[in-house]
């Protein structure tokens, strides 16, 4: 039974003047308790606006979320409120998701004095001490302002702030993109402590392959507000069926020098203004595998193996397009240094 | 090309002296690209900065060599080192929009920058000159956009305009500072294989500022690792990432997040750039650190047999006395 | 090494302790002034009665026995300007005061985009346009001619300006992360302006409360003028300035420099304050 299902969901956000912006287009898919979805695209792909309209921190224009039996979208203001206790978010810019004029305690301790009145403030104090200590900081940092803090701190502190009311199911936009590698380790390895500790739900927002194929489970490709492709991320990395997905993977830089990932299936252009209205496949413009029914026959996610939804028409294509492809089964890098280099 | 010795630049600040660069030293050969690596605040942008003359106060280049074909970039007046920027060494930021001036015109962008080092040159000319260099980026329809301003390109159209004019004067070495880091990944892969080609056909050479391990692996033929403000290891890239010899090297490439592996976890935190630190400015957050790691500045030296393939660190003694070699292998077994 | 890093963030806090007693320094001089300045007006023996006229000292330079010399009535203008400070900083400080909080009460409550605060937001352009004279004149009509009506008018001038500035300012907030973060967190919007968006445009509204405090000085002048608020004899540093500025003519500069040199003092003791605040409140971010 899966924890959240978003069943067709659309918005469009609407400029002072000219045509609206499908941000999102029909979108659907579910997450089950303990997994993590990763969702990838590149800027203007509607990724960030999904996880928003799950924690209506915007209003969808269409469709359902169900969140653990309850439609998010019909909630009142204050069941709203109640249900915020048990689903979450960790922004990508820690440092402007922190009240700057906040002590650290008390940005930790505000979802206490929002959902658990009850507490005094000492037993407050402890809870925030507990936490701080579980995302592996220094409670004495409590006293301290955000902007004392490093980056890592910071978002070690989002997390924090996101964890403290136990929440079920978290939304990570991006939560490492602003951080430096060995930081960007440090939380996605906190992060999957967490989630098994916890058993927690991740909606995990990314530009970033290489940090999707390590936590994620499943990954959903976006692209112009639909999704392309969804799966496991065994299928959609290592046999990748929408050319989009293809021309992702293409783009990835291996940290490997010895894997010469090169760039040859690739997209013409630019991504297209999200107002352009499309008929048929919205990746015809730039597709490398396009035909002539791709112009006019809308491209729907339709499944190809259990679990392995792909968009476009002409799927599964026979020759395997991506060359990289051995590679990215463990994408990555070098050996990993076990030892230090004997002289 | 370019040899870069024993660079120092310092910025002055509220709360002390700020060692941005303490003496980098790297050498670009022709047709080569170089990667300059690091995390934030390692001291990479100050580097090319310093060597390219733009160190503002409260900035201040105390020390150091950069000779550029025979000329010392960092001895001559700064007209001089102004007329070699943009003509024979180009620049490529990491925000276009902020290389492009948003009131101008792209074609008069060209026109004031050939004209401010070729001379008088009549619009014409600079407009032909600039359709071939928008040509050569990869710009298909090169006369719409040369008509038009920053704000009507897309981000990988702007920055392939900024490549179009940092080449447009034939430079031999281009300089790029984290050039795709504000791009999409599609984008950025064809602005770095742009750059790659604008390197290998025309013989040119290239710095690759960048934080990205993917970037300097895939097109960068040497590696620099800077860490607080020093370069801790530089070599051939296969080699650098394939047997890493520094521990922080080991470490940054051990972070790469790989599925169904733990990512290595460096603790601690880069030094205080104020409070430089005596010794090995790596030593706190190294696991293998010595006694004297703390205390002596580990001296550049190259890892053994290999050419061009430098370290520093007390632990990888190539040639270092026995005595030491014992020391590393005892703190190894207690490691 | 590592015990040097393990050391440096208490080093950072002892040396971030007198960093906190300078940044409030100016606070407390300017404080310090406004009081003494508040206390001598009440309680210090002044060498003549500033409400008493000499006839036979008129428009005199300042001398050993009028030290700041007198005035065409034969007022003596040292008493008269220590004296002033009785009324004018008091009514100055309650306009403030009173304005402040109500600034930031309306200013929070129209800090939305809704259509009905861009509405109030327009009817403050209307009120605005209209002249302090026609304000001061109507209050007088309105409210006869009390110092409670000084402090109505200065109210009334002020409250708009806050609440602009605190409009624009929790506007841009609305649109920060944090704010984002706490709408997640499932904070009340009153929460939210109280929590989030109040504190962080504190610094801005206590400077701009300072150049209130500054300008109400002269409002009280403008006002006595009028013939509302403080009325001659009782002394005020805007009726000084007033009367004494036509005696410049003749050259009687004593009579309109030295209250003025008041009104300066008094203004940059409230602007230490003002800068203070906002200093230490943005140390502490």
């Amino acid at each position: 039974m899966p924890i959240v299902q978003v069943r067709n969901v659309s918005k469009t956000f609407y400029r002072d003047r000219g045509p609206g912006v499908r941000a999102v287009n029909d979108v659907s898919f579910s997450i089950e308790e303990g997994e993590t979805l990763a969702l990838i695209g590149e800027s203007g792909s509607g990724k960030s606006t999904v996880g928003r309209l799950m924690l209506r921190l915007i209003e969808a224009d269409d469709g359902e979320i169900v969140f653990d039996g309850h439609d998010v979208r019909r909630r009142s203001p204050e069941e709203l409120r109640r249900l915020r206790a048990t689903m979450q978010v960790v922004f990508q810019e820690p440092y402007e998701s922190l009240n700057p004029r906040m002590s650290i305690g008390a940005i930790v301790g505000e979802p206490l004095e929002i959902h658990e009145r009850g507490l005094s403030g000492r037993q407050r104090a402890a809870r925030v001490a507990e936490m701080l200590d579980e995302v592996g900081l220094d409670p004495a940092l409590a006293g301290r302002r955000p902007g004392a803090l490093s980056g890592g701190q910071q978002q070690r502190v989002g997390i924090a702030r996101a964890l403290i009311t136990r929440p079920r199911f978290i939304v990570l936009d991006e939560p490492t993109s602003s951080l430096d590698l060995s930081v960007q380790g440090q939380i996605l390895r906190l992060l999957q402590d967490l989630q098994k500790r916890l058993k927690l739900t991740y909606l995990y927002i990314s530009h970033d392959l290489s940090t999707v194929s390590y936590i994620a489970h499943r990954v959903a490709v976006m692209y112009l507000g639909q999704i392309r492709e969804i799966g496991s991320v065994d299928d959609v990395v290592n046999r990748p069926q929408d050319p989009y997905t293809r021309a992702l993977l293409n783009a990835f830089l291996s940290p490997d020098p010895t894997v010469r990932t090169r760039d040859t299936y690739r997209l013409s252009g630019e991504i297209p203004s999200p107002t352009q209205v499309q008929r048929g496949c919205f990746l015809y413009s730039r597709c490398p595998s396009r035909i002539e029914p791709c112009a006019s026959t809308p491209a729907d996610l339709r499944q190809l193996d259990p679990g392995h939804e792909v968009r476009c028409i002409r799927a599964p294509l026979s020759q395997p397009l991506v060359t990289v492809n051995p590679e990215l089964r463990t994408f990555g890098g070098p050996p990993r240094p076990t030892q230090k280099q004997q002289a | 090309m370019l040899e870069v010795e024993n660079v120092t630049t310092r910025f002055r600040s509220r709360r002390g002296v700020v060692h941005a660069v303490n003496g980098v030293s790297f050498r670009v050969g022709s047709s080569e690209i170089v990667g300059i690596v690091g995390e934030s605040g390692c001291g990479k942008s100050a580097t090319i900065r310093s060597v390219l003359g733009l160190i503002q106060p409260p900035g201040e280049i105390v020390g150091g060599r950069a000779v550029f074909d025979g000329t010392d970039l960092l001895a001559i007046p700064a007209g001089a080192l102004r007329r070699l920027r943009g003509s024979e060494i180009g620049f490529v930021a990491q925000n276009p929009f902020g290389s492009l001036n948003p009131i101008l015109s792209v074609a008069a962008q060209f026109h004031n920058l050939i004209v401010a080092h070729r001379g008088r040159l009549s619009r014409k000319q600079t407009r032909d000159m600039a359709l071939q260099a928008l040509q050569s980026v990869g710009i298909s329809g090169p006369e719409r956009v040369l008509d038009g301003y920053a704000h009507e390109l897309s981000g990988g159209m702007a920055q392939r305009v900024v490549i179009g004019m940092a080449t447009v004067l034939g430079p031999r070495l281009l300089v790029a500072d984290e050039p795709t880091t504000a791009l999409d990944m599609t984008i950025q892969r064809q602005i770095l294989d742009l750059l790659q080609d604008l390197v290998r056909k025309r013989e040119r050479s290239m710095i690759l500022v960048t934080h990205d391990l993917g970037v300097v692996a895939q097109y960068c033929d040497r590696v620099v690792v800077m860490y607080a403000g020093k370069v801790i290891e530089t070599g051939p890239t296969a080699q650098v990432f394939a047997r890493p010899a520094h521990p922080y090297t080991q470490a940054l490439l051990g972070s790469v997040p790989r599925r169904g592996e733990e990512i290595g976890i460096l603790a601690g935190r880069v030094p205080s750039l104020i409070d430089y630190p005596p010794g090995c400015a790596f030593s706190n957050r190294c696991v293998h650190a010595l006694d004297r790691c703390a205390r002596i500045v580990p001296a550049s030296r190259p890892v053994a047999g290999e050419d061009g393939w430098n370290v520093s660190c007390h632990l990888v003694s190539g040639d270092a006395d026995p005595l030491s070699r014992e020391e590393d292998v005892r703190a190894h077994r207690a490691g | 090494m590592s015990e040097r890093v393990l050391t440096q963030p208490g080093r950072r806090r002892s040396s971030a302790m007198p960093a906190i007693v300078r940044e409030n320094a100016p606070v407390v001089l300017g404080l310090a002034f406004i009081v003494l300045f508040l206390a001598a007006s009440f309680f210090a023996p002044l060498p003549y009665g500033p409400t008493t006229p000499d006839p036979l000292a008129t428009s005199q330079p300042p001398s050993a026995l009028h030290w700041f010399g007198t005035d065409a009535n034969g007022f003596d203008v040292f008493s008269r300007t220590i004296a002033a400070a009785q009324r004018d900083i008091p009514l100055a400080l309650a306009g403030t005061l009173a304005s402040l909080v109500l600034g930031i009460v309306f200013g929070l409550l129209v800090s939305t985009k809704s259509r009905w605060s861009e509405r109030a937001i327009r009817g403050l352009d209307v009120f605005q346009a209209f002249p302090l004279v026609i304000i001061g004149t109507a209050i007088v009509t309105l409210t006869g001619n009390r110092l409670e009506s000084v402090v109505l008018a200065i109210v009334l001038l002020n409250v708009p300006r806050f609440m602009r500035l605190i409009r624009s300012e929790a506007l841009a907030l609305r649109e920060s992360r944090f704010i984002e973060a706490a709408r997640a967190l499932g904070a009340s919007p009153l929460r939210i302006l109280w929590r989030h968006i109040l504190p962080n445009v504190m610094g801005i509204t206590l400077a701009q409360s300072s150049i209130a405090a500054a300008h109400s000085i002269i409002v009280i002048a403008a006002l006595s003028f009028l013939g509302v608020g403080v009325s001659p004899p009782d002394p005020s540093w805007g009726l000084m300035i007033q009367e004494g500025a036509r005696q410049m003519i003749v050259g009687d500069w004593w009579i309109v420099v030295f209250p003025g040199f008041a009104v300066l003092v008094t203004v940059a003791a409230f602007n230490l304050v003002a800068d203070g605040l906002q200093a230490a409140a943005d140390a502490s971010q």
